[in-house]
Protein backbone atom coordinates (compact mmCIF):
# COMPACT_ATOMS: atom_id res chain seq x y z
CA UNK A 1 0.00 0.00 0.00
CA UNK A 2 2.78 2.39 0.87
CA UNK A 3 4.31 1.85 -2.54
CA UNK A 4 0.97 2.61 -4.18
CA UNK A 5 0.84 5.85 -2.29
CA UNK A 6 4.41 6.73 -3.11
CA UNK A 7 3.92 6.03 -6.78
CA UNK A 8 0.78 8.16 -6.82
CA UNK A 9 2.71 11.01 -5.29
CA UNK A 10 5.33 10.72 -7.96
CA UNK A 11 2.78 10.36 -10.68
CA UNK A 12 1.32 13.63 -9.51
CA UNK A 13 4.83 15.03 -9.29
CA UNK A 14 5.50 14.30 -12.92
CA UNK A 15 2.04 15.34 -14.06
CA UNK A 16 2.32 18.60 -12.24
CA UNK A 17 5.70 19.17 -13.75
CA UNK A 18 5.01 22.23 -15.79
CA UNK A 19 6.29 25.65 -16.30
CA UNK A 20 5.21 28.18 -13.79
CA UNK A 21 3.41 31.38 -14.31
CA UNK A 22 6.58 33.29 -14.92
CA UNK A 23 7.20 31.71 -18.29
CA UNK A 24 6.18 33.83 -21.20
CA UNK A 25 7.71 34.86 -24.44
CA UNK A 26 7.69 38.59 -23.98
CA UNK A 27 10.51 40.59 -25.46
CA UNK A 28 13.57 40.67 -23.28
CA UNK A 29 14.43 44.01 -21.82
CA UNK A 30 18.03 44.67 -22.78
CA UNK A 31 18.96 45.80 -19.29
CA UNK A 32 17.25 42.98 -17.38
CA UNK A 33 18.25 39.44 -16.70
CA UNK A 34 15.67 36.70 -16.45
CA UNK A 35 15.85 34.11 -19.24
CA UNK A 36 18.05 31.11 -18.57
CA UNK A 37 18.83 27.97 -20.53
CA UNK A 38 19.99 24.52 -19.51
CA UNK A 39 21.53 22.11 -22.01
CA UNK A 40 21.19 18.38 -21.37
CA UNK A 41 24.14 17.45 -23.55
CA UNK A 42 24.46 14.29 -25.62
CA UNK A 43 27.89 12.73 -25.08
CA UNK A 44 29.62 12.18 -28.43
CA UNK A 45 33.45 12.13 -28.24
CA UNK A 46 34.13 14.61 -31.03
CA UNK A 47 36.71 13.79 -33.66
CA UNK A 48 38.00 17.36 -33.73
CA UNK A 49 37.46 20.67 -32.00
CA UNK A 50 35.79 22.16 -35.08
CA UNK A 51 32.90 19.69 -34.83
CA UNK A 52 32.67 20.39 -31.11
CA UNK A 53 32.55 24.14 -31.78
CA UNK A 54 29.79 23.67 -34.36
CA UNK A 55 27.76 21.55 -31.98
CA UNK A 56 28.08 23.93 -29.03
CA UNK A 57 27.27 26.92 -31.25
CA UNK A 58 24.13 25.27 -32.59
CA UNK A 59 22.90 24.48 -29.07
CA UNK A 60 23.60 28.01 -27.85
CA UNK A 61 21.78 29.45 -30.86
CA UNK A 62 18.70 27.32 -30.11
CA UNK A 63 18.68 28.46 -26.47
CA UNK A 64 19.26 32.07 -27.49
CA UNK A 65 16.41 31.96 -30.01
CA UNK A 66 14.13 31.06 -27.11
CA UNK A 67 15.45 34.03 -25.22
CA UNK A 68 18.21 32.59 -23.02
CA UNK A 69 20.74 35.11 -21.73
CA UNK A 70 22.67 32.56 -19.68
CA UNK A 71 23.24 28.96 -20.75
CA UNK A 72 24.47 26.16 -18.52
CA UNK A 73 26.25 23.12 -19.94
CA UNK A 74 27.05 20.00 -17.86
CA UNK A 75 30.29 18.89 -16.26
CA UNK A 76 32.88 16.99 -18.28
CA UNK A 77 32.80 19.14 -21.40
CA UNK A 78 36.58 18.76 -21.78
CA UNK A 79 36.12 14.99 -22.01
CA UNK A 80 34.23 15.49 -25.25
CA UNK A 81 37.57 16.37 -26.84
CA UNK A 82 39.47 13.36 -25.46
CA UNK A 83 40.60 10.98 -28.22
CA UNK A 84 41.86 8.45 -25.66
CA UNK A 85 40.89 7.74 -22.02
CA UNK A 86 42.05 10.33 -19.47
CA UNK A 87 44.50 7.84 -17.90
CA UNK A 88 46.42 7.78 -21.18
CA UNK A 89 46.80 11.57 -21.30
CA UNK A 90 49.63 13.52 -19.72
CA UNK A 91 48.96 16.51 -17.48
CA UNK A 92 50.12 18.78 -20.26
CA UNK A 93 47.74 17.22 -22.78
CA UNK A 94 44.82 17.50 -20.34
CA UNK A 95 45.62 21.21 -19.79
CA UNK A 96 45.78 21.84 -23.53
CA UNK A 97 42.37 20.24 -24.04
CA UNK A 98 40.92 22.33 -21.20
CA UNK A 99 42.29 25.48 -22.83
CA UNK A 100 40.89 24.47 -26.20
CA UNK A 101 37.49 23.86 -24.63
CA UNK A 102 37.53 27.22 -22.87
CA UNK A 103 38.55 28.95 -26.10
CA UNK A 104 35.56 27.44 -27.90
CA UNK A 105 33.08 28.45 -25.21
CA UNK A 106 34.59 31.95 -24.95
CA UNK A 107 34.40 32.43 -28.70
CA UNK A 108 30.75 31.38 -28.80
CA UNK A 109 29.85 33.52 -25.76
CA UNK A 110 31.37 36.61 -27.40
CA UNK A 111 29.79 35.96 -30.82
CA UNK A 112 26.34 35.28 -29.39
CA UNK A 113 26.66 37.84 -26.57
CA UNK A 114 25.54 35.32 -24.00
CA UNK A 115 26.73 34.18 -20.55
CA UNK A 116 27.91 30.57 -20.40
CA UNK A 117 28.60 28.24 -17.47
CA UNK A 118 30.06 24.73 -17.61
CA UNK A 119 32.57 22.50 -15.81
CA UNK A 120 35.54 20.45 -16.89
CA UNK A 121 36.25 17.18 -15.11
CA UNK A 122 39.86 16.34 -14.39
CA UNK A 123 40.58 13.20 -12.37
CA UNK A 124 37.06 13.31 -11.01
CA UNK A 125 37.32 16.94 -9.87
CA UNK A 126 35.01 19.61 -11.25
CA UNK A 127 36.63 22.76 -12.57
CA UNK A 128 33.98 25.43 -13.02
CA UNK A 129 34.03 27.98 -15.83
CA UNK A 130 31.88 31.07 -16.09
CA UNK A 131 32.19 33.19 -19.23
CA UNK A 132 30.61 36.61 -19.59
CA UNK A 133 28.85 37.91 -22.67
CA UNK A 134 32.10 39.45 -23.92
CA UNK A 135 33.69 36.03 -24.00
CA UNK A 136 35.84 36.67 -20.97
CA UNK A 137 36.36 33.89 -18.44
CA UNK A 138 35.43 35.22 -14.99
CA UNK A 139 37.50 34.08 -12.03
CA UNK A 140 35.93 33.05 -8.74
CA UNK A 141 32.82 31.23 -7.65
CA UNK A 142 30.32 34.08 -7.42
CA UNK A 143 29.33 36.41 -10.27
CA UNK A 144 26.94 39.26 -10.92
CA UNK A 145 24.66 39.58 -13.93
CA UNK A 146 22.55 42.78 -13.92
CA UNK A 147 22.60 42.89 -10.09
CA UNK A 148 21.67 39.22 -9.86
CA UNK A 149 24.09 37.19 -7.79
CA UNK A 150 25.02 33.91 -9.45
CA UNK A 151 27.22 31.16 -8.02
CA UNK A 152 28.24 27.60 -8.69
CA UNK A 153 26.77 25.15 -6.16
CA UNK A 154 29.04 24.87 -3.18
CA UNK A 155 28.43 24.53 0.55
CA UNK A 156 31.04 27.18 1.20
CA UNK A 157 28.88 29.94 -0.29
CA UNK A 158 27.95 32.22 2.58
CA UNK A 159 26.51 34.95 0.44
CA UNK A 160 22.82 35.29 -0.25
CA UNK A 161 22.83 34.27 -3.93
CA UNK A 162 19.88 34.46 -6.32
CA UNK A 163 20.81 31.78 -8.82
CA UNK A 164 22.82 28.59 -8.35
CA UNK A 165 24.51 26.73 -11.21
CA UNK A 166 25.14 23.00 -10.91
CA UNK A 167 26.83 21.39 -13.89
CA UNK A 168 26.84 17.59 -13.36
CA UNK A 169 28.13 14.56 -15.23
CA UNK A 170 25.74 11.71 -14.49
CA UNK A 171 23.36 10.36 -11.91
CA UNK A 172 22.28 6.86 -10.91
CA UNK A 173 18.67 6.21 -10.04
CA UNK A 174 17.51 4.03 -7.19
CA UNK A 175 14.02 5.55 -7.28
CA UNK A 176 12.05 8.43 -8.77
CA UNK A 177 12.75 10.29 -5.61
CA UNK A 178 16.20 11.28 -6.77
CA UNK A 179 14.66 13.62 -9.30
CA UNK A 180 14.42 15.96 -6.33
CA UNK A 181 18.15 15.87 -5.68
CA UNK A 182 20.91 18.40 -5.59
CA UNK A 183 19.90 21.73 -7.12
CA UNK A 184 16.19 21.36 -6.32
CA UNK A 185 17.01 20.78 -2.66
CA UNK A 186 19.47 23.67 -2.65
CA UNK A 187 16.68 25.94 -3.94
CA UNK A 188 14.47 24.86 -1.05
CA UNK A 189 17.13 25.44 1.58
CA UNK A 190 18.72 28.60 0.21
CA UNK A 191 15.60 30.20 -1.29
CA UNK A 192 17.33 30.72 -4.62
CA UNK A 193 16.70 29.73 -8.22
CA UNK A 194 18.89 26.92 -9.53
CA UNK A 195 19.93 25.34 -12.81
CA UNK A 196 21.23 21.78 -13.11
CA UNK A 197 22.63 20.25 -16.27
CA UNK A 198 23.62 16.64 -17.03
CA UNK A 199 25.52 14.73 -19.70
CA UNK A 200 23.40 12.00 -21.31
CA UNK A 201 23.87 9.21 -23.83
CA UNK A 202 26.30 6.29 -23.89
CA UNK A 203 26.50 5.27 -20.19
CA UNK A 204 25.50 8.72 -18.91
CA UNK A 205 22.03 9.47 -17.55
CA UNK A 206 20.58 12.52 -15.87
CA UNK A 207 17.60 14.80 -15.56
CA UNK A 208 18.39 18.45 -16.00
CA UNK A 209 16.16 21.19 -14.69
CA UNK A 210 15.49 24.74 -13.64
CA UNK A 211 14.23 25.03 -10.07
CA UNK A 212 12.89 27.52 -7.54
CA UNK A 213 11.76 27.49 -3.93
CA UNK A 214 8.36 25.73 -3.85
CA UNK A 215 6.76 28.98 -2.69
CA UNK A 216 7.91 30.69 -5.91
CA UNK A 217 6.15 28.26 -8.25
CA UNK A 218 2.47 28.19 -9.06
CA UNK A 219 2.36 24.38 -8.79
CA UNK A 220 4.11 24.56 -5.38
CA UNK A 221 6.55 21.93 -6.62
CA UNK A 222 9.69 24.03 -6.96
CA UNK A 223 10.08 22.80 -10.52
CA UNK A 224 10.04 25.44 -13.24
CA UNK A 225 11.19 23.14 -16.01
CA UNK A 226 12.69 19.66 -16.12
CA UNK A 227 13.78 17.51 -19.05
CA UNK A 228 11.36 14.83 -20.21
CA UNK A 229 14.12 12.34 -20.96
CA UNK A 230 16.96 11.04 -18.84
CA UNK A 231 18.94 9.81 -21.86
CA UNK A 232 18.27 12.21 -24.73
CA UNK A 233 19.58 15.68 -25.49
CA UNK A 234 17.21 18.51 -24.57
CA UNK A 235 17.35 22.26 -24.22
CA UNK A 236 15.31 23.98 -21.53
CA UNK A 237 14.70 27.73 -21.48
CA UNK A 238 12.63 29.49 -18.83
CA UNK A 239 12.03 32.97 -17.57
CA UNK A 240 12.74 33.39 -13.91
CA UNK A 241 11.41 36.37 -12.00
CA UNK A 242 13.78 37.63 -9.35
CA UNK A 243 11.14 39.94 -7.86
CA UNK A 244 9.10 36.84 -6.93
CA UNK A 245 12.19 35.39 -5.30
CA UNK A 246 12.64 38.59 -3.29
CA UNK A 247 9.05 38.35 -2.05
CA UNK A 248 9.56 34.73 -0.97
CA UNK A 249 12.84 35.61 0.72
CA UNK A 250 11.20 38.47 2.63
CA UNK A 251 8.40 36.19 3.83
CA UNK A 252 10.82 33.45 4.77
CA UNK A 253 13.46 35.70 6.22
CA UNK A 254 14.11 34.12 9.57
CA UNK A 255 17.82 34.78 9.37
CA UNK A 256 17.72 37.72 11.76
CA UNK A 257 15.78 35.76 14.36
CA UNK A 258 18.23 32.88 14.17
CA UNK A 259 21.40 34.92 13.65
CA UNK A 260 22.36 34.83 17.31
CA UNK A 261 21.80 31.10 17.53
CA UNK A 262 23.81 30.39 14.40
CA UNK A 263 26.62 32.74 15.33
CA UNK A 264 26.94 31.04 18.72
CA UNK A 265 30.08 28.95 18.53
CA UNK B 1 16.82 -2.10 17.54
CA UNK B 2 15.07 1.06 18.61
CA UNK B 3 11.35 0.95 17.81
CA UNK B 4 9.41 4.17 17.32
CA UNK B 5 5.65 4.33 16.98
CA UNK B 6 4.13 7.38 15.28
CA UNK B 7 0.42 8.12 15.46
CA UNK B 8 -2.47 8.47 17.85
CA UNK B 9 -2.36 6.84 21.26
CA UNK B 10 -5.51 4.90 20.39
CA UNK B 11 -3.96 3.29 17.30
CA UNK B 12 -0.81 2.42 19.21
CA UNK B 13 -2.60 -0.56 20.75
CA UNK B 14 -2.10 -2.37 17.43
CA UNK B 15 1.60 -2.46 18.15
CA UNK B 16 2.85 -4.64 20.94
CA UNK B 17 6.00 -2.93 22.03
CA UNK B 18 7.91 0.20 21.17
CA UNK B 19 10.61 2.28 22.82
CA UNK B 20 9.27 5.74 21.96
CA UNK B 21 5.89 6.99 20.84
CA UNK B 22 5.48 10.18 18.85
CA UNK B 23 2.01 11.64 18.81
CA UNK B 24 0.17 14.88 18.25
CA UNK B 25 -2.32 13.91 20.94
CA UNK B 26 -2.33 16.48 23.69
CA UNK B 27 -3.22 14.21 26.54
CA UNK B 28 -1.95 10.74 27.32
CA UNK B 29 -3.43 8.08 29.51
CA UNK B 30 -0.84 5.41 29.00
CA UNK B 31 2.52 4.54 30.36
CA UNK B 32 5.67 4.61 28.27
CA UNK B 33 7.83 7.22 26.66
CA UNK B 34 6.02 9.71 24.48
CA UNK B 35 6.93 12.80 22.56
CA UNK B 36 3.65 14.69 22.60
CA UNK B 37 2.31 18.16 21.91
CA UNK B 38 0.86 20.70 24.31
CA UNK B 39 -0.14 24.33 23.91
CA UNK B 40 3.39 25.55 24.69
CA UNK B 41 5.33 23.21 22.44
CA UNK B 42 6.46 19.62 22.41
CA UNK B 43 7.07 17.61 25.53
CA UNK B 44 8.93 14.40 26.12
CA UNK B 45 6.93 12.48 28.67
CA UNK B 46 8.50 9.47 30.38
CA UNK B 47 5.59 7.78 32.18
CA UNK B 48 4.11 11.10 33.27
CA UNK B 49 7.46 12.69 34.12
CA UNK B 50 8.01 15.59 31.78
CA UNK B 51 11.73 15.58 31.28
CA UNK B 52 12.06 17.72 28.16
CA UNK B 53 10.13 20.57 26.66
CA UNK B 54 10.74 22.69 23.61
CA UNK B 55 8.50 25.73 23.34
CA UNK B 56 7.05 27.05 20.08
CA UNK B 57 9.70 29.71 19.72
CA UNK B 58 13.12 30.46 18.29
CA UNK B 59 15.60 28.68 20.57
CA UNK B 60 18.04 30.79 22.54
CA UNK B 61 20.73 28.11 22.50
CA UNK B 62 21.19 25.02 20.38
CA UNK B 63 20.94 22.84 23.50
CA UNK B 64 17.24 23.68 23.60
CA UNK B 65 16.81 21.47 20.55
CA UNK B 66 18.10 18.21 21.99
CA UNK B 67 17.23 15.60 24.59
CA UNK B 68 18.32 12.04 25.35
CA UNK B 69 16.24 8.98 26.04
CA UNK B 70 17.51 5.39 26.32
CA UNK B 71 20.88 6.42 24.93
CA UNK B 72 19.20 7.96 21.90
CA UNK B 73 19.89 11.64 21.33
CA UNK B 74 16.96 13.32 19.63
CA UNK B 75 16.88 16.74 17.97
CA UNK B 76 13.64 18.67 17.53
CA UNK B 77 13.03 21.18 14.74
CA UNK B 78 10.02 23.35 13.89
CA UNK B 79 8.76 24.45 10.45
CA UNK B 80 11.28 26.71 8.65
CA UNK B 81 14.11 25.31 10.76
CA UNK B 82 13.84 22.09 8.73
CA UNK B 83 14.95 24.02 5.64
CA UNK B 84 17.59 26.22 7.25
CA UNK B 85 20.73 24.78 5.68
CA UNK B 86 23.06 26.65 8.05
CA UNK B 87 21.23 25.30 11.10
CA UNK B 88 21.11 21.76 9.69
CA UNK B 89 24.82 21.77 8.99
CA UNK B 90 25.47 23.09 12.48
CA UNK B 91 23.50 20.44 14.37
CA UNK B 92 25.44 17.62 12.71
CA UNK B 93 28.21 18.40 15.23
CA UNK B 94 25.98 17.27 18.11
CA UNK B 95 25.99 13.52 17.33
CA UNK B 96 22.23 13.23 17.13
CA UNK B 97 20.62 9.86 16.38
CA UNK B 98 17.21 11.10 15.26
CA UNK B 99 15.53 14.37 14.27
CA UNK B 100 11.83 14.90 14.92
CA UNK B 101 10.44 17.78 12.88
CA UNK B 102 7.08 19.47 13.37
CA UNK B 103 5.75 20.97 10.15
CA UNK B 104 2.55 22.97 10.01
CA UNK B 105 1.32 23.28 6.41
CA UNK B 106 -1.51 25.27 4.86
CA UNK B 107 -2.45 22.19 2.84
CA UNK B 108 -0.97 18.77 2.11
CA UNK B 109 1.99 19.24 -0.22
CA UNK B 110 4.39 16.30 -0.75
CA UNK B 111 7.01 18.69 -2.14
CA UNK B 112 7.02 20.66 1.08
CA UNK B 113 7.32 17.42 3.06
CA UNK B 114 10.18 16.29 0.87
CA UNK B 115 11.92 19.67 1.04
CA UNK B 116 11.62 19.68 4.83
CA UNK B 117 12.02 16.02 5.85
CA UNK B 118 13.97 14.36 3.08
CA UNK B 119 16.05 17.51 2.66
CA UNK B 120 16.88 17.51 6.38
CA UNK B 121 17.93 13.83 6.22
CA UNK B 122 20.13 14.46 3.15
CA UNK B 123 21.82 17.52 4.63
CA UNK B 124 22.41 16.17 8.13
CA UNK B 125 22.69 12.44 7.35
CA UNK B 126 20.42 11.88 10.37
CA UNK B 127 17.16 9.83 10.19
CA UNK B 128 14.29 12.31 10.23
CA UNK B 129 10.66 11.94 11.34
CA UNK B 130 8.19 14.60 10.26
CA UNK B 131 4.92 15.26 12.08
CA UNK B 132 2.93 17.14 9.46
CA UNK B 133 -0.16 19.04 10.59
CA UNK B 134 -2.64 20.30 7.99
CA UNK B 135 -6.02 22.01 8.50
CA UNK B 136 -8.39 21.37 10.07
CA UNK B 137 -6.57 18.89 12.32
CA UNK B 138 -5.05 16.24 10.08
CA UNK B 139 -1.77 14.77 11.18
CA UNK B 140 0.49 12.54 9.11
CA UNK B 141 3.87 11.04 9.89
CA UNK B 142 6.87 10.51 7.59
CA UNK B 143 10.28 8.94 7.99
CA UNK B 144 13.30 9.79 5.82
CA UNK B 145 16.89 8.59 5.62
CA UNK B 146 19.98 9.75 3.84
CA UNK B 147 20.02 8.48 0.27
CA UNK B 148 22.43 5.64 -0.55
CA UNK B 149 23.13 3.62 -3.67
CA UNK B 150 20.41 1.21 -2.49
CA UNK B 151 17.68 3.54 -1.21
CA UNK B 152 16.29 6.90 -2.23
CA UNK B 153 15.82 7.66 1.46
CA UNK B 154 12.05 7.66 1.61
CA UNK B 155 10.86 5.01 4.07
CA UNK B 156 7.44 6.39 5.03
CA UNK B 157 5.68 9.23 3.24
CA UNK B 158 2.72 10.56 5.12
CA UNK B 159 1.06 7.74 7.06
CA UNK B 160 -1.57 8.31 9.75
CA UNK B 161 0.14 5.81 12.01
CA UNK B 162 3.07 3.49 11.60
CA UNK B 163 6.09 2.09 13.33
CA UNK B 164 9.73 2.25 12.31
CA UNK B 165 12.64 0.40 13.88
CA UNK B 166 16.29 1.19 13.54
CA UNK B 167 19.64 0.42 15.02
CA UNK B 168 21.81 3.43 15.67
CA UNK B 169 24.93 1.27 15.54
CA UNK B 170 24.28 -0.80 12.44
CA UNK B 171 22.10 1.82 10.77
CA UNK B 172 19.47 -0.73 9.85
CA UNK B 173 15.94 0.45 9.31
CA UNK B 174 12.67 -1.41 8.88
CA UNK B 175 9.06 -0.44 8.83
CA UNK B 176 6.02 -2.19 10.23
CA UNK B 177 3.26 -0.37 8.49
CA UNK B 178 -0.30 -0.85 9.61
CA UNK B 179 -1.90 2.36 8.53
CA UNK B 180 -2.26 4.29 5.35
CA UNK B 181 -2.86 8.00 5.26
CA UNK B 182 -6.09 9.38 3.94
CA UNK B 183 -5.76 12.36 1.75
Amino acid sequence: MIFGKISSVFRSFFLKRKTNAFLDHALIEPDAFGYVGVIQFQHQNFKNSKDFHTKILSLVKVAKMEGAQLVLFPAGMNMELYSVPEESLSGNQISKIEDECLKIFSNIASIEKIYVGYADLVKGMKIYHFINSNGKSVEGNTFTIYNVKVAFMDDEIDEDVDLILNPCLTKKWVGDYESFGHAWLYSQQKYSYSMESYMVGDHFTGQSGIYAPIEATESMSGIIKQTQSKILEETLVAKIDFSVLETVKRKKNVKDEYARLLDNK
Amino acid sequence: MFRIYMGSVLSSTEFTKFDLGITSDRTLSTIGRWLKVDENGIVFDDSNFNIFQRKWRVPVTLDELFFESSNLKIGTLYNDELRMRDLLLKITDFKIDLIVGYLKSQSYNPYELIASGWGCAQTTGIPTIIVNVTPPENVNYSFFLKMTEFTDGMIVLSDRYTMVAFSTEKKEYTQNNKGQAEK
